[in-house]
């Protein structure tokens, strides 16, 4: 655990190793930032009260939106009773900045069985090549006002983000439908690269 | 995700536990080829011991039904409870595939 030289309030985290159980005990206050070794230098351009960056490949073997979530619940920025909108709303966004944005797989691309076994096989390619397996993904929270932002930024080519949330087709678009059914708001920012999911830290539960 | 994968004659059961979700498409994508090269009538499915199901994973249910669609192979979906149901019947899984008990 170290300061940071930019912000002397920052407590952080190095991962040189990472798997469930040492990224839920490097969560624990006072940590405010933890980043996985060779990815710190991306921290000053996150901000917020709790930063979490991993690589890509890592990240897919950790439960990173539940240890997020629980994170929160322990800084009490969060009511428990909302940890399971918090959780489905930040799994999705992780899956798809993971999947489309860092793997850039597309969420067109596998429209029958066959595309599938194609895609699944591309993306286990990929994650062992260091131009994709590599690429970070970052998870930060800031609170405005009563709301608390959680964002989730890739470093995939970007997407046109859609104007609203569409009925899902058959195989495709039911994670956005998700995330603002589970969010108080939703916006993307970077060119489809960072999903902001809001929440209103007032509302209570299942109102 | 754990599974498990039981062939009994022409009859396939594939058991999921815990999760299903975006990080396990390799492994399903291993079970809809296993499904492809089977010489079976009939698979089953049993989400009983499954207690969440994201987006991907709905997709990848969605996909195996495609695969047992070509191969003429009958579906069944059994034990879908709590989050999973809802995400089932929230995709109108239902309407294509019965969800038994």
């Amino acid at each position: 655990m170290s300061k940071s030289g930019q912000d002397p309030d920052r407590v952080i985290a190095v991962l040189s190793e990472v798997d469930d159980r040492t990224l839920a005990d490097a969560l624990r206050q006072p940590v405010t930032a933890c980043v996985e070794a060779g990815t710190m230098t991306l921290l000053a351009d996150f901000q917020g009260c709790l930063v979490l960056i991993l690589t890509t490949a890592n990240a897919f073997g950790i439960d990173m939106g539940t240890l997020f979530a629980d994170a929160l619940i322990d800084r009490q920025l969060i009511d428990p009773e909302r940890r399971d909108d918090v959780y489905l709303a930040l799994h999705e966004a992780l899956a798809n900045g993971l999947m489309h944005g860092n793997l850039d797989l597309s969420s067109d691309g596998a429209e029958s069985p066959d595309d599938f076994l194609r895609q699944a096989e591309l993306m286990q390619e990929r994650l062992l090549m260091a131009d994709y397996g590599k690429r970070p993904i970052a998870l930060a929270c800031a609170v405005r006002g009563t709301m608390l932002e959680i964002s989730v930024r890739d470093w995939g080519p970007g997407f046109t983000p859609p104007t609203d949330a569409a009925e899902p087709k058959r195989l495709s678009g039911r994670g956005l439908y998700l995330m603002t059914a589970h969010s108080d708001a939703l916006r993307y920012e970077e060119r489809g690269r960072r999903v902001v999911l809001s929440y209103n830290m007032k509302r209570p539960a299942h109102a | 995700m754990q599974h498990d994968i039981a062939i009994t004659g022409k009859s396939l059961t594939l058991t999921l536990k815990e999760k299903l979700i975006f990080s396990d498409t390799a492994k399903f994508a291993a079970i809809i080829q296993k499904v492809k090269d089977s010489d079976i009538g009939s698979c089953v499915v049993a989400l009983r011991g499954l207690d969440h199901i994201d987006s991907s994973g709905l997709r990848m249910l969605l996909l195996l039904h495609d695969a047992c669609k070509e191969k003429k192979i009958r579906l069944q979906v059994k034990g879908a409870q709590g989050q999973v149901k809802e995400m089932l019947l929230h995709c109108r899984f239902d309407t294509i595939v019965t969800l038994e008990d």
